[in-house]
């Protein structure tokens, strides 16, 4: 009797639909206990430290609902708060994107240029996204002042990963695009940047990451109504820690999100890097 | 052998000199302030936390060491700068502070979350101006407009509140860092403001148009007051005495030397002269009585319950807890 294949499917005696049901179960029940531990963890800290200062689960529990239904002070509630926030972010590392890939992209392929434009660039890539508020204040108006400061924050890892993925690509594919009679252009197109693509989604969820965790030093600039930042500023300073943990809770629930979905973009776009797991 | 022996000791020295300076970091020595007033051999030292750019420093605390005021009473001050009223409460609670020169608004708030402080004496009244861009001339104008103060937990913020309660008026909140509010009223974000001095008498000085629509929301109510954690107000009763009797002695100073301590205070933040002094002229910075105007504190509690912004407590409980959070008895030891 022949051996199946690996193509081939092992009969367990169950069908798709129940294993998949039954992986599904597993996995939220893997991760109810999780959080029980960790929710757990957290009243146990509550009870021995015993300060005005930190929340129990239940307390922040309850922020969560007051937010989502009767919203804050002025009424916005945490979704719409979260809604603003989120198109900031989107604002903030589309115009990212923009800029960094075809900055890294030339940067990558004329590695001149950056060793010129280097040591100007790369001062700037280290000044924190908060030091750049005072001047954001008087130079810019509105939103366009979060949108500077997620851009800052996001630019940077997006135009490193893709200069340094155009540097990767190998020199023997340069020549065979030669032999077969490649423009420059063709090149660019045809070899470059799709070799380069898995490094550029790379630094896009890096990006998008630090662009995400801008937004409270964003809203701390004051001027906007509602957003996640304001609430976390809001309420810090009515020293209502519950409702700060509830949004900081969504905050970095919704960074996940997002950057699990770019991982499954990433993921069906790039087929054969299965080493993509953060 | 031998290369790994240097390496041991590069290694060591750095993991040495990363211990010195760690050990350097934790070094310092203050002496605790429990000695009572006009420590013997040293001066007690007090972390004193007030508002940026409020002339707490420049104005208050400078003139008490400028003057040898602290000193005469066995007190050694160092001040801390923060952005918002809030952040000093968490530090009052945190024992990170001494001393909060911070607005009535904030301590209730933190009293109510649970926070042990007491707010022994009135630090500044009048400190709540309200300006306007050009164009607006009343305060009924304000209606459906964008009004800036330095944060929803500020004095401020609770003034406006009160104005608009008073006038039926709605207007929309923006909050900002007061530095900001200046910048923004310029750039036409903010159709009006209310910051503290003297950040109002440098706006109406810089922006074009800009000008006072009111000195003060509520004349002679509280706007920030000394505030201290519960546990240093037992533990150190004549500390307290000591600063209350150099706080009235500082505000005697000011009121005498007025002229003089503008062109102190101008000097250090940079502001001219004629902003320091106009500012102490509408909001009589630091030269009022340091007895607490309960009324003023009674309104301003009624407006936080009704904006959300005290939770836990209501009208009726309200005088039981101005009561075990408020406490005069240190400052009538002080004026004696």
């Amino acid at each position: 009797m022949a051996l199946p294949t690996r193509f081939e499917s092992v009969p367990i005696g169950l069908s798709r639909k129940p294993k998949f049901a039954l992986a599904m179960l597993s996995a939220t029940g893997l991760f109810a206990a999780k959080l029980s531990v960790l929710i757990l963890f957290w009243q146990g800290i509550v009870l021995v430290v015993h300060s005005v200062f930190i929340p129990s689960p239940v307390q922040v529990w309850n922020a969560f609902w007051r937010l989502t239904l009767q919203g804050d002070m002025q009424g916005y509630t945490l979704f719409q708060a979260a809604w603003v926030s989120l198109l900031r972010v989107l604002r903030g590392f589309g115009l990212a994107l923009l800029a960094g890939i075809p900055i890294g992209v030339i940067f990558g392929l004329w590695n001149k240029v950056y060793t010129w434009v280097k040591p100007l660039v790369e001062p700037v890539r280290f000044i924190p996204p908060l030091a750049w508020v005072p001047l954001v204040i008087i130079l810019l108006k509105g939103e366009n002042r979060y949108t500077f400061i997620i851009w800052i924050g996001a630019v940077f890892p997006i135009l490193i990963t893709t200069m340094s993925g155009v540097n990767a690509l190998e020199k023997n594919c340069w020549e065979v695009g030669q032999v077969l009679g490649a423009s420059r252009w063709q090149a660019v197109t045809k070899l470059v940047i799709p070799a380069a693509a898995p490094h550029m989604f790379a630094g896009a969820r890096l990006g998008l990451g630090v662009g995400w965790a801008c937004i409270v030093a964003a809203e701390m600039i004051g001027g906007g109504v509602a957003g996640l930042g304001n609430l976390i500023i809001n309420y810090g300073q009515l020293l209502q820690i519950d409702a700060v943990v509830a949004v900081m809770i969504v905050i970095g629930v919704l960074g996940y999100l997002l950057n699990e979905i770019l991982i499954l973009a990433e993921k069906k776009l790039f087929p054969w890097r299965r080493d993509i797991k953060f | 052998m031998s290369i790994f022996r240097r390496n041991f000791r590069v290694i060591a020295s750095i993991a040495l000199i990363f211990v010195l300076f760690s050990l350097t970091g934790c070094g310092s020595v203050s002496k605790t302030p429990d000695s009572g007033a006009g420590g013997k051999s040293s001066a007690i030292k007090l972390r004193i936390g007030y508002p940026v750019g409020s002339l707490t420093k420049e104005l208050f605390l400078q003139t008490g060491i400028d003057k040898g005021i602290f000193a005469k009473y066995g007190l050694e001050v160092e001040g801390e700068d923060y952005s918002v009223g809030g952040q000093i409460i968490q530090d009052l609670a945190g024992g990170n502070l001494d001393v909060g020169i911070v607005g009535p608004s904030p301590a209730l708030i933190g009293a109510a979350q649970g926070v042990d402080l007491k707010i022994v004496a009135s630090g500044i009244k009048n400190y709540c101006p309200l300006v306007a861009r050009k164009g607006i001339n009343s305060i009924k104008e304000l209606n459906g407009k964008k009004v800036g103060t330095p944060g929803v937990s500020s004095i401020e913020e609770t003034m406006l509140n009160y104005l608009e309660s008073q006038q039926g008026i709605k207007t929309k909140h923006v909050y900002a860092n007061v530095a900001n509010l200046t910048e923004m009223l310029d750039k036409g974000e903010l159709d009006a403001i209310v910051p503290w001095e003297p950040v109002a008498a440098d706006t109406v000085a810089k922006v074009a148009g800009a000008h006072y629509l009111l000195d003060t929301i509520l004349p002679n109510a509280e706007a920030a007051d000394i505030t201290v954690p519960g546990k240093f107000f037992r533990d150190n009763p004549n500390t307290i005495v000591s600063f209350l009797k150099a706080a009235e002695e500082i505000r005697q100073y000011i009121l005498k030397h007025t002229d003089e301590r503008v062109k102190a205070a101008a000097q250090i933040t940079g502001l001219p002269e004629s902003v320091i002094a106009e500012s102490i002229r509408r909001s009589h910075e630091f030269t009022t009585p340091l007895q607490i105007n309960m009324d003023s504190i009674k309104l301003i509690a009624s407006s936080d319950i009704a904006s959300g912004k005290l939770r836990g407590i209501d009208q009726n409980g309200l005088n039981s807890f101005l009561a075990k959070n408020i406490d005069s008895a240190l400052l009538q030891q002080a004026l004696q």
